[in-house]
């Protein structure tokens, strides 16, 4: 366990048993292994079943672990004093119906121990903040989606958490609501608070993560930034080049086509689509040298940049032909 | 504290957010605010009303024989001044033509009221003793001109009163009804300011508290509060409230306790708006009332804790629902099957009365049921068939030496006291029979079924056989339990409407609403089985005719319920009706009132007396015991009882000191002279239910449910013991039903809690109306079904508070 780590996850497991006469067994966790620094964004990828909320879960002590140990800032996941430092949002939030945001924030704030003053004045803030001022005094069950999630949002930060856990937090919002609440978690950040991500939505990970991490079947199968994730999967996902070529002679592309065993397409203009795969950038000069050799002119050169969804698809994509059965379960966990 | 106070706080405004909250306090302030003009008129009235004529046909036939100038010379002049239609109507009306007029009993009461008006009912020749009634007298010493009409209704009423004492319900010059904003509705109540106050009033109340809050309220409570848990433990809103810094179980308490709170608004507002009520519009403060406001809450806590841990389970409201209303119905089913169980097998069985005549150890039991001790299969047997019903009132056993025969009557309670029979006959239990049926082998059994019973040379009754049924007729324990031992013959009759039959020195008394009547002894001995006369069977014209004479002079009229006692060692008796204490005294053959007072009270309590030559002893339910000179010109003493006495006996050999057996099953111990009540200490203490003394130092003692002991005071012990062998519903209610209730949550037996708390009664009375305070009254428990309803709530929600503690949400 480190100080400053705000999240620190050692060897955890989770089984689940269901049944009452067949008892049936399944890891959502296989020894997990996750370090958040604090002051850190950390985005937190899966495919559904992958074990994310399950380990949410076991951050917030909402479930317990079956081996292995999670530390909160410090302290035992799950314990009281952790659940103080933090703030959560959680999936598909609901209040009670006869909550308005100010009687939510009150009770939320109560149950987090927040002195009644400090209640009062970081109410009307927070609520500016998330853009329900004006709407404060209506009843919850009169709001949209993304007001409930924004108000969710406020309360999560209403006695200013070290660490915030926000599960799909933009989840219902529109593209406006979305741009807000990255501009939050950045904010967030700029104050020194550790945001621990979970969210489907890979571009926005990509876009406020300072770090990602992708966990499918249970375990972690990479950690890092998002360049560094980009870089490390880089090999297995060799870029495709797509170049627009015109030339005099079409003998000249064929010599070429089985070296770089390419793709020839004609097109109606009587231009030639070449397309191929390359493994570095000496292979794409090497080409650039050849097809200017052989008097072809490049007309356009496309180079396809790997992204994380790509990286984040090559990470669990092996898993999907080999996802046991398990998925179905783990789906209905997660 | 302050995250569950903030759980609390929410739930509560939760509860305030609910439409049906809203929905149900306008509905109760609705049905507060119709109750409001609701009331009691009262006005000063003599008239009659229907529910004063007391026996329509005798009335009748004496109107219709005093229009034609026979019957007493009142009735006369009260049939003179009816009215003119309906003493046509009348004048041929014989109780037993079923052919003649139909009248009803509000006719009848008009007729008379219309006499009411007359200015020329009274005359001295024809009322000789009305000059010497107090009510009467200063009615009388007014000049009849200076009488007003209000007057000359009073005095009409009383001297028709004094026509038809038995007839008629005696004037008690108030009316009563129950009014809406002034208005009277309906007829007059037929019941006392005390009796509403210490019978209709608790009743009513606890009506409108057990039907209208304990099952309406609660059962809408439940409805209301059942989403509540669900609803917090539901997986949107749960998550964000288990990642508080707060205590899982605390949370679950805390919701808990706010559904309650809400219940706690509705019952509040609804018991309070009944006090005042009930207090402003009818006088009735009754504290109990708001005293029942926690307890109906225990009721809700009951059921919403079974509501939450099934919503926390299933997560379904619905389902909390239906399991409430199971449990309802459970303890519904189980309470009522032990209910009737322990009424039919603890409380009807208890001995009220044990004595030992020749060899037979004779008890009565609180069913009414006269048993004898059957040493052969230890059970008490069925002293002769029964005839009446569940409950009945046994006068006797006395013994009658001469004819060495038991005499016996039971009457069938009805639920407002009255006593109701096919017959009247006395039943006469010829022991010498019994005797000589057991020297008989069985074959004799059989064959003396017709033989006759026979009166020897001297008079005496050497009866050779009866249709006795002997011990030895009876072949197993269950027969044993059924058969009746002895066959009575049929005695000479009651007089009607009889209050107690007593053993006055040597003479056996009836206390009856028209006077006190003296059994001729002569009339028990026994009669030849075949004696014929002019072809008539003598045993049957025996039993005819009441056998009773009149002691008490003429006007010696009991209105009310009569309680009586003879004087220990004398032969005299005390009689306490209507409020007013009478020492007669029997000589020659004829009653004399030798002292008579008035006791502070409204007349129609129930009460035990007690007398001898040094002291009168009367206890009254809701008064102080008091202890009066035999003349009753002192009060010696007014003791406040810390418990309600069921029956009180001198303790032989002294003239001071009595042993009380009370309700609770204690012996206390009463001395006159120190006016010291004291609680003996014994073995049975609680248990005891009847004690009769055998000797100077020996008493039978009943011990609950129907053993008896035989207890020597002087050694502390017990020298005989009779112990009925359990049947096997002694069995099923021992081993099955008494451990399942005993485990059961019981709150429907919160409802005595309840009773006691309106009443302020710790027992209760079997009948509608306490008019015997030596009937059985069950003790209200007050602590064990809350102890074990705790346990229930504890059980139930620590379940739940262990669910939520390990469950992973």
């Amino acid at each position: 366990m480190t100080v400053n780590l705000a999240i620190d996850v050692q060897k955890l497991w989770k089984h689940y048993r269901e049944g009452v006469f067949v008892r049936k067994s399944f890891a959502a966790l296989q020894g997990i292994d996750l370090q958040v620094p604090r002051g850190e964004v950390f985005g937190l990828l899966g495919p559904n079943g992958a074990g994310k909320t399950t380990l949410i879960k076991i951050l917030l002590g909402i479930v317990r672990g079956s081996g292995g140990k999670a530390f909160l800032l410090g302290d035992p996941a799950g314990s009281r004093t952790a659940r103080r430092r933090i703030g959560y949002l959680p999936e598909n939030l609901s209040f009670p119906p006869h909550h308005t945001a100010v009687r939510a924030m009150q009770f939320y704030g109560r149950l987090s121990q927040v002195p009644e003053r400090v209640i009062k004045r970081r109410t009307g803030e927070l609520l500016e903040l998330v853009g329900l001022s004006g709407r404060e005094k209506e009843l919850v069950r009169k709001y949209s989606k993304g007001m409930r999630q924004r108000l969710g949002l406020a309360q999560a930060m209403l006695h200013e958490p070290e660490l915030l856990i926000l599960d799909e937090p933009t989840d219902g919002l529109d593209p406006v609501g979305r741009s807000q609440i990255r501009q939050l978690i950045s904010r967030l950040k700029s104050e020194g608070r550790t945001v621990f991500l979970n969210s489907h939505i890979l571009q926005e990970v990509e876009l406020i993560s300072d770090r990602v991490a992708i966990l499918a079947q249970g375990q972690v199968r990479g950690v890092g930034t998002p360049a560094e994730l980009t870089a490390r999967f880089h090999g297995a996902l060799a870029s495709t080049v797509k170049l627009h070529l015109a030339c005099e002679d079409p003998n000249a592309l064929t010599e070429l086509e089985p070296g770089y065993e390419a793709a020839l397409v004609r097109m109606p203009d009587n231009t030639t689509q070449f397309s191929c795969r390359v493994e570095s950038q000496a292979k794409v000069d090497q080409l650039v040298d050849d097809l200017r050799m052989r008097n072809v002119s490049i007309l356009r050169l496309e180079r396809n940049q790997v992204s994380l969804e790509e990286v984040f698809m090559s990470a669990v994509g092996s898993q999907d032909s080999s996802v046991s059965d398990n998925e179905t379960a783990n789906a209905s966990l997660d | 504290m302050r995250p569950y106070i903030a759980v609390l706080i929410d739930s509560f405004w939760e509860a305030v957010s609910n439409r049906v909250l809203w929905a149900l306090l306008i509905g109760w302030a609705l049905v507060l605010g119709a109750l409001v003009p609701f009331g009691y008129v009262s006005e000063r009235s003599f008239q009659l009303v229907s529910s004063d004529i007391q026996e329509r046909g005798p009335l009748l036939e004496k109107l219709a024989r005093g229009l034609k100038g026979q019957g007493r010379a009142s009735i006369q002049r009260v049939a003179e001044r009816l009215e003119t239609e309906f003493a046509d109507r009348i004048r041929d009306y014989k109780a037993d033509d079923v052919s003649g007029p139909r009248i009803r009993h509000s006719e009848i009461a008009d007729a008379l009221n219309y006499s009411l008006k007359s200015n020329s009912l009274y005359d001295a020749d024809t009322f000789p003793t009305a000059a010497a009634r107090p009510r009467l007298k200063p009615l009388l010493d007014l000049p009849a001109e200076s009488r007003s009409e209000a007057d000359n209704e009073e005095l009409n009423r009383e001297l028709i009163q004094l026509a038809f004492p038995l007839e008629l319900s005696s004037p008690k010059g108030e009316r009563l009804w129950i009014g809406y904003a002034g208005f009277k509705i309906g007829e007059p109540l037929i019941v006392s300011r005390r009796q509403i106050d210490e019978f209709v009033e608790p009743l009513v109340l606890f009506f409108i508290i057990k039907a209208g809050l304990g099952i309406l309220v609660v059962f809408i409570a439940i409805v209301v509060t059942s989403p509540m848990i669900p609803d917090t433990f539901r997986t949107g809103s749960l998550h964000l409230l288990l990642s508080k810094p707060i205590s899982r179980v605390l949370l679950f308490l805390a919701k808990f306790l706010g559904g309650c709170i809400f219940v706690l608004v509705n019952i509040a507002f609804v018991l309070i708006g009944l006090y005042f009520i009930a207090g402003v519009r009818f006088d009735i403060w009754n504290e109990g009332l708001l005293a029942c406001i926690p307890l109906l809450l225990f009721v809700f806590v009951i059921f919403y804790s079974v509501s939450a841990l099934v919503g926390l389970l299933w997560g379904n409201a619905i389902v909390s629902v239906v399991a409430c209303l199971l449990l309802w119905l459970l303890c519904i089913a189980v309470g009522l099957l032990h209910g009737v169980m322990r009424q039919q097998l603890e409380i009807m069985p208890q001995l009220t009365r044990i004595q030992q005549f020749e060899d037979h150890i004779v008890s009565v039991s609180e069913r009414g049921e006269l048993q004898v001790w059957n040493d052969q299969y230890s059970v008490w047997q069925p002293g002769i068939e029964r005839d009446g019903g569940n409950r009945m009132r046994t006068f006797g056993p006395f013994y009658d030496a001469d004819s060495r025969s038991l005499v016996v009557k039971s009457f069938t309670r009805g639920p407002i006291g009255n006593f109701m029979s096919r017959s009247r006959k006395l039943d006469i239990i010829r022991l010498v029979a019994d005797e000589q049926e057991n020297t008989d082998t069985p074959e004799q059994v059989s064959s003396n079924e017709e033989t006759s019973r026979e009166v020897d040379a001297a008079g005496s009754p050497t009866v050779k056989s009866s249709k006795a049924i002997g011990e030895s007729s009876v072949g197993s324990v269950s027969e044993a339990r059924e058969k009746a031992r002895w066959m009575s013959d049929p005695g000479p009759e009651l007089p009607t409407q009889v209050f107690d039959v007593l053993e006055v020195g040597n003479e056996i008394l009836a206390i009856t609403r028209g006077g006190l009547f003296q059994l001729d002894r002569g009339r028990l001995k026994a009669i030849p089985e075949s004696a014929k006369f002019l072809g008539l069977d003598l045993k049957n014209l025996w039993g005819l005719g009441t056998g009773f004479l009149k002691v008490s002079s003429e006007d010696y009229v009991l209105n009310e319920n009569a309680y009586s006692a003879a004087v220990d060692g004398q032969s005299a008796l005390v009689v306490y009706s209507s409020g007013k204490l009478d020492w007669l005294s029997l000589e020659e053959g004829k009653l004399v009132v030798l002292h008579t007072t008035e006791l502070e009270a409204d007349g129609t309590e129930a009460a035990i007396l007690q007398a001898n030559q040094e002291y009168v002893v009367v206890v009254r339910d809701h008064k102080p015991m008091l202890i009066l000179s035999p003349d009753f010109q002192t009060t010696l003493h007014s003791i406040e009882l810390p418990v309600e006495i069921r029956n009180l006996s001198w303790v032989p050999g002294t003239s001071q000191q009595l042993i009380a057996v009370t309700h609770s099953g204690e012996l206390w111990e009463l001395d006159c002279a120190q006016a010291s009540f004291t609680k003996i200490e014994w073995p049975y203490s609680g248990q005891a239910t009847v004690l009769n003394w055998s000797t100077d130092q020996k008493a039978w003692i009943g011990i609950e449910p129907n053993r008896a002991i035989l207890f020597d005071f002087k050694s502390r012990k017990i020298e005989k013991e009779l112990m009925p062998a359990a049947s096997t519903f002694d069995m099923v209610y021992n081993w099955v039903v008494r451990p399942v209730y005993t485990i059961n949550p019981k709150p429907a037996a919160l409802d005595d809690s309840m009773a006691y708390l309106l009443s302020g009664d710790r027992t209760q009375n079997l009948g509608l109306v306490n008019t015997d305070l030596e009937a059985a009254q069950v003790e209200i428990d007050l602590w064990t079904p809350i102890v074990s309803n705790v346990i229930f709530v504890v059980i139930v929600l620590g379940i739940g508070c262990l669910y939520v503690q390990r469950k992973e949400f």
